[in-house]
């Protein structure tokens, strides 16, 4: 009894040593370590397989010892089955040690592996992180030398850019004062053309109306002498004309 | 307007003593014509006092035709005795052409000149410019405060508005102060 209990309990450790191991390594597997882990299971099933085998075969020889047995041989029985135990317990612990070996192998082989692959996958990430780095080391190295003379440059426009931001303003105060001068200068032209042009034109129309006074006078006032003179008046008025004009020396 | 009674018969003195326009000189050689008309033809009195018969002709006629006729009448005998029946028409003519051949200044009036006007300018006239002259008188009256005349053959403004241009600085002056 015990002995199957524990060979199935062995069995159960076993298949539980299996189960983990083939998910840690299946875990850390990559493609080229199938073998490995192939090896190594097909190593600890092998052992299993002997273990069962085994212990199926103690169990059958128990079984049918023990039906043929009778109580007169239990001490047999039992001590063949102390003897089987002992050797259970070492085929136990053969297999264990079996599958801790082989599960050592495997994790050995697989470190290896991993190790070697880590190692050449650090060798290989050193080397593309050394050129990352170079790379990166020479793109700062490019981007300071291109800042510095995006720098220089901008330095250089900016004081271009003063230097004729200097001039146009410079150029452009002294357009606009010079062109106010000879707006100014224009205008006052102008304004005393203007006057000039005015003061003319009056002195024109004064001089005009001057002229034409003595004759506007004169026709108001025929229209008043017309209807206010009697006719001796209008009679004298024609003989003083007479003697005037005769004297102007008109007549 | 320029003599030219050169070939022509001119008025006698008779009639220029009372007689100074042609509108007159016209108007009393019709009335004469027509008095003498009357005495000849029509069966009126006819007088040796050839003067008294065309007074008596218009007699009983206006005011103006009376002194018209008087003036007629003291032409004298020099006018008067030299036209007979048959030479009526020819001496008629002869006298209007001679008023028409006469010296002429004519004048144009602000209004219509009386015989009395007339004979004070037209002395003036005759005593400054020309003797013998007669005036062409005509109304116009825009010649207010004064006339406009044409003498040799040149216009004339003596109406108001020379007396005004003469005075044209007095005048702007004047309004010059009311400014």
């Amino acid at each position: 009894m015990l002995v199957t209990l524990g060979l199935i309990l062995g069995l159960v450790v076993v298949l539980a040593l299996q189960v983990v191991t083939s998910r840690r390594v299946q875990r850390l597997t990559l493609p080229i370590y199938e073998y490995a882990e192939e090896k190594s299971q097909k190593e600890a099933e092998r052992i299993v397989s002997e273990a069962k085998n085994t212990a199926r075969k103690i169990l059958a020889d128990a079984t049918s010892a023990g039906a043929q047995l009778s109580a007169s041989q239990h001490a047999d029985i039992e001590a063949f089955a102390q003897s089987h135990k002992a050797s259970l317990e070492s085929m136990h612990k053969d297999a264990a040690h079996s599958l801790e070996e082989a599960a050592e192998t495997a994790r050995t082989s697989l470190a290896k592996i991993v190790e070697a692959s880590e190692h050449d996958l650090g060798a290989e990430r050193e080397g593309i992180q050394a050129a990352l780095a170079s790379m990166a080391r020479e793109l700062s190295e490019i981007s300071n030398a291109t800042k510095a003379k995006a720098m220089e440059m901008k330095t250089t426009l900016d004081e271009g850019n003063r230097g004729i931001l200097d001039t146009l303003n410079t150029v452009f105060e002294e357009s606009a004062a010079s062109g106010k001068k000879r707006i100014d200068a224009r205008i006052d032209a102008l304004l005393g053309e203007a006057e000039r042009d005015v003061a003319a034109y009056r002195d024109v129309r004064k001089k005009l109306v001057d002229e034409r006074l003595a004759d506007l006078v004169a026709d108001a006032t025929k229209i008043v002498l017309q209807k206010t003179l009697s006719p001796d008046e209008h009679a004298d008025l024609v003989l003083k004309s007479l003697k005037e004009a005769r004297a102007d020396g008109l007549l | 307007m320029v003599s030219c009674n050169h070939m022509n018969e001119t008025l006698p003195q008779s009639i220029l003593s009372n007689t100074y326009s042609v509108n007159d000189a016209y108007h009393r050689i019709d009335m004469l014509q027509r008095a003498l008309e009357h005495a000849f033809f029509e069966g009126g009195e006819q007088r040796q006092d050839r003067a008294a018969m065309v007074r008596a002709h218009y007699e009983g006629s206006d005011p103006e035709s009376r002194m018209h006729a008087a003036a007629i009448a003291a032409w004298g005998e020099g006018v008067l005795d030299t036209v007979a029946s048959d030479t009526l028409y020819a001496r008629i003519q002869s006298l209007k052409e001679a008023v028409k051949a006469s010296s002429k200044l004519t004048l144009y009036a602000p209004v219509h000149l009386t015989s009395e006007h007339i004979k004070w300018i037209g002395e003036w006239c005759r005593a400054e410019l020309q003797r013998d002259m007669l005036l062409d008188l005509k109304v116009d009256p825009s010649a207010v405060g004064g006339c406009t005349l044409v003498y040799q053959n040149t216009f004339h403004d003596l109406s108001f508005t020379y007396f005004a241009r003469k005075q044209r600085e007095k005048l702007v002056q004047l309004v010059a102060s009311y400014a």
